[in-house]
């Protein structure tokens, strides 16, 4: 497997900027690039869904897939439900590739280095987050082990919900340009920018 | 603005979807003479109330969607998917 490009090397070492005038205190968004992780695809016919998803779910050590919005975490990898015959597959980078799937059932895709993931955490998250995605983000209609696709500034990007932070995953093209919008928007609420290494564990990749 | 329950997604802004246009039309052969052609693209009926629209959830699932919709009230009386073996899948709660 190809090491991972990056879209956000150079933006990393923000530090940690200071809220502006009327709010003090410590920041209240993080942003950070999350690394290290392997994305795959798992595309399938309307005929195949059921085959195609006790594939994808064997792939994460999940005992079934996950349905239309929702996530599922196994013993190897977090799966995503995306689009109606979709599912993402998260793991960590450099682990066994997943094998060819017979045409018939349908196609496994490496999109790893498609999409760039960015944690936002803290207090005020959501609301920076809804400055941009026309979702409700509050925790009983988006809670934890959910996933959506939306519109971010006319891109469309996914994202879920994993414990208190919100993962996005953002076309690598336009991951930059996406940043510095979090970046300026985030700056009335102080913030601090920064990597994260993956790592698959109990309430998220932590 | 106009949101439109998705039927893979849920309720959705009309800003992540993209409009395809009269649901209706029943387009012609292929091979069908220039003017049924014509008649099919171009003479559309700017319709005042209820009629079926098609839209692409472009931002969301990629479902290309049918949508019942009152022009006058936005309204949404019902949205499902165009391709039926996808409604198939869906209606089927995996």
């Amino acid at each position: 497997m190809a090491d991972q490009v990056t879209a956000l090397r150079a933006y990393h070492d923000l530090g940690e900027e200071a809220a502006g005038s009327g709010r003090p205190g410590p920041a209240r968004v993080s942003l950070r690039e999350v690394l290290g992780f392997a994305l795959t695809q798992f595309a399938c016919w309307p005929d195949t869904l059921i085959e195609a998803g006790a594939l994808a779910a064997r792939a994460a050590g999940c005992e079934a897939a996950p349905g239309p919005g929702q996530v599922a975490t196994g013993a190897r990898g977090r799966l995503l439900r995306v689009e109606p015959l979709k599912w993402w597959l998260i793991r960590e980078a450099g682990c066994a590739p997943i094998a060819d799937m017979p045409a018939e059932l349908g196609a496994a895709l490496e999109l790893s280095s498609a999409r760039t993931w960015v944690r936002v955490e803290g207090a005020e998250a959501s609301r920076l987050l809804n400055h941009f995605l026309p979702l409700d983000l509050r925790p009983d209609a988006f809670p934890p082990d959910r996933v959506a696709s939306t519109a971010f500034h006319h891109v469309g990007i996914t994202l879920w919900r994993s414990g208190g932070a919100f993962e996005l995953a953002l076309p690598r093209s336009f991951a930059a340009s996406l940043w510095e919008l979090l970046v300026d928007s985030a700056r009335q609420y102080g913030l601090v920018t920064g990597e994260a290494a993956y790592a698959l564990a109990d309430g998220g990749e932590k | 603005m106009i949101r439109i329950p998705c039927p893979f997604c849920g309720p959705r802004d009309h800003a992540e979807f993209s409009y395809g246009g009269d649901g209706s039309i029943t387009y012609p052969a292929l091979d069908a003479p220039l003017e049924a052609w014509h008649d099919a693209v171009f003479l559309r009926v700017n319709i005042c109330g209820r009629q079926v629209e098609t839209w692409q959830h472009v931002h969301g699932c990629r479902l290309w969607l049918k949508v019942e919709r009152d022009t006058m009230s936005h309204e949404i009386y019902s949205v499902t998917p165009a391709d039926p073996a996808l409604a198939k899948v869906l209606e089927g709660g995996e």
